[in-house]
């Protein structure tokens, strides 16, 4: 259940990432497709991120004199970490839920004073919730949340690059056409 | 340091000859020069960082500068409905001209376009009606010329033309523009509204910062989390410093034209600033005003005509 927990908001976020990274880089009106396909795209870098965490963890494990405690050990890591994602990420759903109701000023004040602060904290918050894992655990714990932390922060930056080079084949073809007039 | 003494890397790495028709090479250290006398230490450091030839800055770098800076502040316009707001006045304005219609088709022109978001998203909601041309305009050709790509791409019934909104062959009947007028001193601004009236034009809205007490913070918030340029970075947090209170530009409205009701278009929540993130100032042709208040609805008590 804590696994389930903790890989389904990775994704959430990991989704979140792709749409971030392609956000101000494509100024064409129709974007529903764009999105889905970065959204998708981060999901994926996502994925990855998993399979890497859930290799080293598991492989921590795998070598431990003690398995089942080892992995009871990474269970309380994770639940410690829940603690502090879980807060988080219902403040973002409901700000999405919120975001649904077609007000202009609505919309904005929820831009300024959560979309906008929490893509500022989200680093920080990723790295306390590896840092409450880690806490009063052995090292294979503090081991896998840093992993963990380091994995699911590399997941934009991965992304990024894709759309970086979009943006630039996207330029050089918008330069080439010129406007009557 | 006065606010509107502090320029805008945008505003000083494009130049123009006199007439406004064709860039001019720009030197590097003159323009870190100058920012650096102003006090503005990051902004001379991210234009020293720009490549240049001979000591003039790279033309094609600072066009893909200025393209992806644009393309980010889309991206705001996109998070705070900008186009939405701008609709929200502009579809009554038409409806009020036609009432009245003179001359067609109505020619609404976006002065300042940029990559022309928000004429793009006017053609493609379409909600104007086919008399209704959709212009955008601006002094930066590379700018102009990747708004009409990507008008091309997605076949929207919408021009770009490099020049002054105020010179075109065929005369504009209704200027928008959106965060363009932080971009004039407080002394060019009647002559600014002056040039509306001697063009012909029946009504204006320009959308601006509206300088509320968050305003710079929210702005470098703003900036700090979805700007990747640090030009983009810069001017947006400025913009907001230097945007024109609604007192300066209502008076030089007044001050240069004698034809127009002025006034600016609030927003409800005036309580809580932060959602009223840009305003315009507007100016409109006396006998459009009732039909224009009517089409407003209940939103016409937010509109402060004199």
């Amino acid at each position: 259940m804590i696994a389930a927990a903790l890989v389904a908001l990775a994704l959430a976020d990991a989704g979140l990432s792709g749409f971030r990274a392609a956000a101000g880089r494509n100024p064409l009106i129709y974007k529903a497709a764009y999105y889905k396909g970065a959204v998708l795209r981060g999901m994926g870098a996502g994925f990855g991120a998993l399979v890497t965490i859930g290799l080293v963890t598991g492989a921590m494990i795998f070598v431990s004199s003690d398995a089942p405690a080892q992995y009871e050990m990474f269970v309380d890591g994770g639940r410690r970490m829940l603690g502090i994602y879980i807060p988080f990420a219902t403040l973002v759903a409901a700000a999405f839920a919120l975001y649904m109701i077609k007000s202009v000023e609505l919309r904005s004040l929820l831009s300024t004073g959560i979309f906008g602060p929490v893509t500022l904290i989200r680093p920080i918050v990723i790295l306390a919730g590896a840092a409450a894992a880690g806490t009063g655990s052995g090292l294979e714990v503090k081991l896998g949340a840093a992993v963990a932390a380091a994995a699911m922060l590399a997941v934009e930056p991965v992304v990024d690059r894709h759309y970086v080079n979009w943006m630039a084949r996207a330029g050089r073809i918008a330069h080439r056409t010129r406007a009557p007039g | 340091m006065n606010k509107g003494s502090r320029r805008e890397i945008s505003d000083l790495i494009v130049q123009h000859d006199p007439l406004g028709q064709a860039r001019v090479p720009v030197e590097r250290a003159a323009v870190v020069a100058e920012l650096a006398e102003l006090g503005q230490v990051r902004a001379a450091r991210i234009v020293s960082r720009m490549p240049a030839t001979g000591g003039i800055l790279d033309e094609e770098y600072v066009n893909g500068v200025l393209f992806r800076s644009h393309a980010e502040l889309q991206r705001l316009s996109e998070e705070f409905l900008q186009p939405q707001r701008v609709l929200a006045l502009l579809r009554p304005t038409v409806a009020a001209y036609r009432a009245h219609a003179t001359r067609t088709p109505i020619r609404v022109v976006d002065f300042g376009c940029g990559l022309g978001y928000l004429i793009r998203w006017l053609a493609a909601k379409g909600d104007l009606g086919p008399d209704v041309e959709l212009i955008g305009v601006d002094f930066n050709d590379s700018l102009v010329n990747a708004a009409s790509a990507a008008a091309k791409a997605e076949s929207l019934k919408c021009r770009f033309v490099t020049g002054d909104v105020f010179a075109l062959d065929e005369p504009a009947t209704i200027v928008t523009s959106v965060g363009v007028l932080h971009h004039f001193a407080a002394q060019s601004l009647e002559s600014l509204f002056r040039a509306h009236e001697t063009a012909g034009v029946a009504a204006f809205m320009h959308y601006d910062i509206a300088p509320t007490w968050p305003a710079p913070l929210g702005a470098w918030l703003f900036h700090a989390a979805r700007m990747r340029e640090p030009l983009a970075r810069q001017d947006g947090v400025l913009s907001a410093v230097r945007a024109h209170d609604d007192e300066t530009l209502t008076s030089a409205a007044r001050a240069g034209t004698s034809s127009y009701r002025i006034g600016v278009f609030g927003t409800p929540f005036a309580l809580f600033p932060v959602t009223r993130i840009i305003r315009p100032v507007v100016g409109i042709r006396p006998e459009l005003v009732d039909q224009l208040r009517r089409g407003l609805g209940r939103m016409h008590r937010h509109l402060n005509l004199e």
